[in-house]
């Protein structure tokens, strides 16, 4: 009896108005100390949820219907809340995905990590503020003394989390459960934050329960997996050999849609899709067009070539901050500073950099919804900032967007028809009401939503059925050039699979060309053709999605390059394997 | 592959919708519902008080001032003049209804024309307007009300322009904030980049955005008004004597309140309590309604 923590059977339900949701539906785990175990599942699989019932943390509609979970010789199940604080912090530590909002903004860090060293360690004052500038040092923060007195919001998301993580761990828990540690990070900070995990796990034999939906931070970072769907476990097995060889057509699913670093020519012979997404899009057509004559799988693009559609001459933008009646002084940033590229027509641009990079500002100001601070921005021959109304309103039509989240995106009141119709009928595309319905009800089937889905509002929709409503807007009005700002980036790794799949269909289908902006190497070196590098508001290079791994890469593309994290098992897996 | 609309087999069907109507929403929670009731029940007894009415209102009788209540004729008693309570109960809610529901609604639109302005013009214009706003905040009231009651003859207009001048500040700040945030959120960007005017953002995007709150903060002025138009009316400022009004009532039957009389007042104040009641119940369904 030398596990952790044991979960048996554990079944729980939400009482929803008029439905009963099985949520978990018998869920067996079993944690060693020591021991990473990843627990991988789409969202609405049941993880979280499980993870909270391991807590006795359940939003209020939620019952634990049946099963136990046995932390060392405890079982959890049934405790009052004041047995289940014993644990809490002090046994079990939790890491919550999103560290904007898992740590208080109203007291500053040091009081913090200070209240729950003295709470669970029965330290005083002064030895307290000592374990929390131990373990600040401890999780790689470079200055922990300035840190100490920071308010969260002083710090950058890498930093917080690592907070996180001393916060979690400080008490000596025999157990972290972090649910989706690095899903709010950069690619390059999620590397580290890993491998500050995995060294804590060595070193002090903390059991850790990973949950996660990304087979690359699987493989790098646990030696067990469990992978979960619909409230069920459908595989549990060592690391290395489930995703060689998985068992379950589930898990082959889950790991075939993860795009892989330089995967792009391994399909040979065929169109160029991930297998994991579902293939078919309705393929409709917007208005009637000849028939393209029938392709062959390998011929090349149709309209690749060299006449620029987008052409920004060395664009800038900078920021005002503070300034009269903000109590600031006033302060500029420049979040764009002197970008020179050229988006040919038919091509797909790929933008990559991380948070803060000013990639998203660029996309902004190449369509002009936000004005330039220097430069030129051209599209098609015609110069986007003194564009008259007519201009104006041909660039909208023709230059559209599809942006990062599109929860936010689009109006939570107006419903996804209503929406997809009314810019048709603004920019000319339909002449009357009736004609952008007929319009409407195409694009839908376009992106393989049903037409039936015209009258309903976004929050009925699943965040993939979300994002394709946004592609169906941006596509409706047939446009020469879309701009996707992360589509696939708050979205599960199979659900990221159909959407671009459905991107690359569209393309093929529409004529389009595609700037790509994301910060995942292997889905922009999956989707693009050239890439452009993006740091501290410069393009740092520009160059051919083939030459990804030529030896005269830039430093910066080489990092991002490094923080991709293989599916196939990685080094620090073997590492841990060879090394226990 | 053929051209027009050859929709594929493999298109999901439309699943039914998992979601209650928003008369089923507004129908579950209790305290909306008897809010609602109350306030038909309210509003028809002042409309058929005519008929309901056991006696004339304003019909004074020197015999029989301050009858008690239950006393044979006056189920309510009546006041130091003998004029029925029950029938001066029954009519007083009509000034009191139309009053604080026409000028809520008048601040309503004014505040949420000027919020929304406000919060899409530019840095100075916005600021100038907001801070007249601050200045409307700071105005007492009261100086208000008896400025405009020097001007305009005494009645329910005083009492309609005080609570106007009283509630566009609240409004304008509140759809202001709100504004605000709706203005940086993403459709807002995603609406202009799909070509839609200023203007356009503001009617179509954004207000059908706020329409929830608005709608729920101005359910909650009608319920405060109604009692602050009842304290202006008690002060004199308000409808004017004979006319019954519950305000009126109360100040009137304070001053019998603790000679043996306690009905007098007690009633009306009853009624104003029923009333404010339900309308801040009703705005608390309707928060469950407009937002699921």
């Amino acid at each position: 009896m030398n596990a952790v923590l044991t979960v048996q059977a554990l079944t729980v339900d939400f009482a929803l108005p008029g439905a009963v949701v099985n949520a978990v539906r018998g869920v067996d785990l079993e944690i060693r100390p020591g021991e990473v175990l990843a627990l991988v599942g789409e969202s609405g699989s049941g993880k979280s949820v499980t993870a909270a019932a391991i807590l006795g943390l359940l939003p209020r509609n939620a019952r634990v219907v049946a099963g136990s979970v046995r932390f060392r010789d405890t079982e959890l199940i049934g405790l009052p809340e004041s047995r289940l604080n014993v644990h809490r912090g002090s046994g079990i530590g939790m890491i919550f995905q999103n560290p904007v909002t898992s740590l208080d903004p109203s007291f500053p860090i040091g009081g913090q990590l200070g209240d729950t060293a003295r709470l669970h360690l029965g330290l005083g004052r002064d030895s307290a503020a000592g374990v929390a500038r131990t373990w600040l040092a401890r999780v790689g923060i470079p200055d922990p003394d300035r840190v100490l007195r920071s308010y969260p919001h002083e710090l950058s998301g890498g930093m917080r989390q690592r907070v996180m993580i001393a916060l979690a761990s400080l008490s000596g828990p025999a157990l972290l459960i972090a649910d989706e540690p690095t899903t709010a990070l950069d690619a390059t900070v999620q590397k580290q934050i890993l491998d500050l995990l995995l060294d804590l796990s060595v070193e002090t034999r903390t059991a850790i329960l990973l949950i996660t939906h990304d087979f690359g931070v699987v493989a790098h970072t646990s030696s067990r997996v469990a992978v979960m769907r619909e409230g069920t476990i459908v595989e549990t097995g060592d690391t290395g050999q489930v995703l060689r060889a998985p068992s379950h057509p589930y898990t082959r699913t889950l790991i075939d849609a993860v795009p892989e670093i330089g995967q792009r020519h391994v399909q040979a012979g065929r169109e160029r899709r991930l297998l994991g997404g579902t293939p078919a899009t309705g393929r409709v057509h917007l208005t009637p067009r000849p028939d393209p004559p029938p392709r062959r799988v390998d011929a090349p693009p149709r309209r690749t070539d060299d006449r620029p559609i987008l052409d920004l001459h060395d664009v800038s933008k900078e920021f005002v901050l503070g300034g009269l009646g903000t109590g600031r002084r006033r302060s500029t940033v420049r979040a764009v500073s002197g970008v020179s590229l050229s988006v040919r027509r038919g091509e797909t641009f790929g933008l990559i950099g991380e948070s803060g990079s000013g990639k998203s500002t660029l996309a902004r100001l190449a369509g002009a919804l936000l004005p330039l601070t220097g430069g030129a921005v051209t599209f098609d021959g015609m110069d986007v900032a003194t564009a008259d109304a007519r201009g104006r309103r041909d660039l909208r039509r023709r230059f559209q967007y599809v942006f990062q989240d599109a929860a936010t995106a689009l109006n939570p009141r107006v419903t996804v028809g209503e929406q997809i119709t009314r810019p048709l009928v603004r920019l000319g595309k339909a002449a009357n009401r009736k004609e952008g319905t007929e319009l409407t009800t195409r694009a839908l089937e376009l992106v393989g939503l049903h037409a039936g889905y015209a009258d309903r509002y976004p929050r009925e929709f699943s965040g993939g059925q979300r994002q394709r409503v946004g592609i169906a807007r941006a596509v409706a009005l047939e446009p020469d050039l879309l701009i996707l700002d992360e589509p696939t980036s708050a979205l599960d790794v199979s659900t990221q699979a159909t959407i671009v799949n459905l991107l690359l269909d569209l393309k093929d289908e529409l004529d389009l060309t595609y700037l790509f902006i994301g910060h995942n190497l292997a889905i922009i070196e999956f989707v693009c053709d050239r890439i452009g590098v993006m740091r501290h508001g410069s393009l740092v290079e520009t160059f051919s999605a083939d030459d990804l791994f030529a030896a005269d890469r830039h430093p910066d593309t080489r990092a991002l390059l490094d923080s991709v994290l293989p599916v196939t098992a990685g080094p620090a897996y073997e590492a841990k394997e060879t090394s226990s | 592959m053929s051209a027009g609309t050859t929709a594929v087999a493999d298109v999901p069907q439309a699943p039914p919708r998992l979601r209650r109507s928003a008369l089923a929403r507004f129908a579950r929670n209790r305290e909306a519902v008897l809010g609602l009731a109350v306030l038909v029940a309210v509003v028809a007894v002042s409309v058929l008080a005519p008929w309901l009415a056991p006696h004339d209102p304003n019909a004074a009788n020197a015999d029989d001032v301050l009858a008690s209540v239950g006393s044979p004729g006056h189920l309510l008693g009546t006041d130091e003049q003998g004029r029925d309570v029950l029938s001066r109960v029954l009519y007083g809610g009509r000034g009191a209804l139309v009053v604080s529901v026409v000028s809520v609604t008048t601040a309503v639109v004014i505040g949420t024309a000027l919020g929304l302005f406000a919060a899409f013009a530019g840095r100075r214009t916005s600021g100038v307007l907001m801070r007249v706003i601050d200045l409307m905040f700071a105005f007492p009231v009261i100086l208000v009300a008896l400025s405009l009651a020097a001007v305009l003859q005494l009645g329910a207009w005083v009492l309609i322009g005080t609570v106007v001048f009283g509630a566009v500040p609240y409004v304008t700040r509140v759809v202001f904030a709100e504004a605000k945030i709706e203005r940086e959120k993403d459709y807002v960007e995603a609406a202009r980049s799909l070509g839609a005017s200023e203007t356009a953002i503001v009617w179509t995007e954004v207000l059908p955005n706020l329409v929830s709150s608005v709608v729920i903060y101005g359910t909650s002025l009608v319920g405060v008004n109604i009692v602050f138009t009842a304290s202006l009316s008690a002060l004199g400022l308000g409808i004017q004597p004979p006319s019954p009004d519950w305000g009126r009532m109360i100040s009137e039957g304070a001053k019998v309140l603790v000679t043996g009389s306690p009905g007098v007042a007690t009633f009306p104040a009853v009624a104003i309590l029923l009333v404010a009641l339900a309308f801040n119940w009703i705005g608390d369904g309707l928060r469950d309604v407009l937002n699921p």
